[in-house]
């Protein structure tokens, strides 16, 4: 089953500068896809046509059936969760307890259920022990975890990771990409999209959407991507550590199957002489 | 950010922390008004105060607020004490009685009563800042604004959108940190471009804020968008039905504390109406065996 159809989307701040120009994909049920471009080619905007905080001039977009509109604009929402890049810039209470409950208020949850939830929500994220801080105690990493159990409670069909990591060092990152991985296997049906200048992060997802001046111009798995170097070439991306070094022992003449873990390719080479 | 301190919430757990923020409002209403009440004759009003001050100084006690910080704001209002009592003294008043006159300057005489009147405001002063620094250093700010928002409720009644009024308050107090963390920020990076905040004469200084309030403004509107968003795409619907994770709860000991509040209030407001002296004896003049004003 189709979660997400998206058909020729077209979106522009002003007339003479077109951000999205008709771009139409499909995402299913419980894929985990990342969408990725140069910065201005329109990621971050389509984010905001998904979850409806911009509408769009053209086109359609159906989520779960539902065509997204005013009328259904709430109970759409309801079915997805965001999560943004700025950690400060999202913590809506006083304190962490507050914040998950935020939502949970807006959905007009009774008060001892919201108290559970939160509870529950908060040790998913081991943010537990931190229920009564404020978020000038927290570290990035910490408030992104928070961001995350908001987006827990609200028990979304859909994630949407709008650059969540991109404001964290690598240790909050990889702690935010478990918590995630984690979440997908508690629910399978969860259907991620996420928005991300990291290459390596996405090396990890279902399938690449590759957006470029508001263009779809790839949509494939990423070691189809990462096979094709013309490709990589033409749109000038980085690639993740493991594909470079894969490239350079081709070079010398090595050769792998089409997406070698680092592990493999250590096998490999231990292997030959 | 240190002299922010004056008030600041402080994190303990004594039993005024734990009181209804509601309760505490309203004690403090009652507080004030009985504090700025003028009591008739003079000796009631000595008392008054006394028992006040008194009562404030336990309550203090009580509540683990730092007297360090007590006499630092006090400290802070030595000009306003200083034109006080410049003007009581040397602005003619005639409620003054005119036998009362302690010297002379040249012609003009300086009256007994200038200096109790001044000495009274001040009193009057300092225990207006003791009310306000118990609520603020037992209140957390969150706490207040949902009693402000359960004081303002009638006003549903009047269309006044009661409740995005006390979320956007909320909001307000939750970026104060955040946005003094940017600001701090924003200072370091233009003293490490040349600016001098702390130099200079008044036009040169003022050309160094705008430095620093120009990328402030522009980063707090970027940050106010990207807020409302996750706001949004959290469900919030100012006008939709919502719950309350934080529920006030009206207790035992507010009612206790109320009642007490209420009691003093009730005495002095009755030794107002009843405009008597019940106080016949003269204290002061037991104390200094004559007296200076009457």
């Amino acid at each position: 089953m189709k979660c997400i159809e998206v058909k020729d989307l077209t979106y522009s701040y002003d007339e003479n500068t077109p951000v999205l120009k008709g771009i139409s994909f499909d995402i299913d049920v419980g894929e985990y896809v990342s969408i990725v471009g140069h910065n201005g080619c329109g990621k971050s905007t389509l984010c905001k046509l998904l979850i409806g905080l911009l509408e769009k001039n053209s086109g359609s977009i159906v989520i779960k059936g539902q065509e997204l509109n005013q009328e259904n604009l709430t109970s759409i929402r309801n079915k997805i969760a965001t999560v943004f890049q700025n950690p400060d810039n999202q913590f809506i209470g006083a304190t962490v307890e507050d914040d998950i409950a935020f939502s949970l208020e807006n959905m007009n949850t009774p008060l001892n259920e919201m108290t559970q939830k939160v509870k529950e929500a908060a040790s998913k994220v081991g943010m537990i022990d931190y229920l009564t801080k404020e978020p000038s105690y927290l570290s990035g990493g910490q408030k992104q975890r928070v961001a995350i159990a908001d987006a827990l409670v609200r028990e979304p069909e859909i994630l949407i990771l709008d650059e969540a990591t991109s404001m964290l060092d690598p240790s909050g990152k990889k702690e935010i990409l478990d918590l995630i991985s984690q979440m997908r296997k508690e629910n399978p049906s969860l259907t991620v999209i996420s928005i991300t200048h990291d290459i390596e992060e996405s090396y990890n997802s279902d399938r690449i959407i590759l957006l470029d001046e508001g263009n779809l111009v790839l949509s494939c798995s990423p070691s189809e991507l990462f096979d094709n170097r013309e490709l990589i070439k033409k749109y000038n991306l980085t690639v993740p550590f493991v594909v470079e070094l894969k490239y350079k022992l081709e070079e010398i003449g090595y050769k792998f199957d089409q997406n070698p873990s680092l592990e493999e390719i250590g096998e490999k080479l231990w292997q030959s002489k | 950010m240190n002299n922010l301190t004056f008030g600041r919430y402080a994190p303990f757990d004594t039993c005024v922390h734990r009181l209804d923020p509601r309760t505490k409002i309203m004690m403090m209403i009652l507080l004030l008004v009985s504090v700025f009440l003028k009591v008739n004759s003079w000796s009631s009003t000595l008392i008054t105060s006394a028992v006040l001050l008194l009562f404030l100084i336990v309550v203090l006690l009580i509540s683990r607020v730092s007297f360090v910080s007590l006499f630092k704001s006090l400290g802070a209002m030595w000009l306003l004490v200083f034109l006080l009592v410049i003007i009581y003294v040397f602005i003619p008043n005639s409620s003054y009685n005119p036998n009362h006159i302690a010297f002379y300057i040249g012609n003009y005489g300086i009256n007994y009563d200038a200096f109790y009147q001044s000495g009274y405001i001040i009193v009057r002063l300092v225990m207006m800042i003791m009310i306000t620094m118990v609520l603020t250093s037992t209140t957390k700010p969150m706490d207040l604004t949902y009693a402000f928002e359960w004081y303002l409720t009638p006003l549903k009644l009047i269309k006044v959108p009661v409740h995005i009024i006390a979320m956007t308050l909320s909001i307000a107090l939750r970026f104060i940190p955040t946005i003094l963390e940017e600001t701090q920020r924003i200072m370091k990076a233009q003293a490490s471009r040349g600016v001098d905040f702390n130099h200079g004469g008044l036009f040169k200084r003022i050309g160094a804020l705008i430095s620093l309030i120009v990328p402030l403004f522009v980063s707090a509107i970027g940050r106010s968008e990207e807020l409302s968003n996750a706001m949004e795409a959290r469900g919030y619907d100012p006008y939709g039905k919502r719950s309350r994770y934080r529920k006030l709860h009206f207790g035992f000991n507010d009612l206790v504390a109320f009642l007490l509040v209420f009691a003093i209030f009730g005495a002095i407001v009755a030794l107002v109406v009843i405009d008597k002296n019940f106080f016949e004896v003269n204290y002061i003049y037991w104390i200094f065996g004559f007296n200076p004003i009457f």
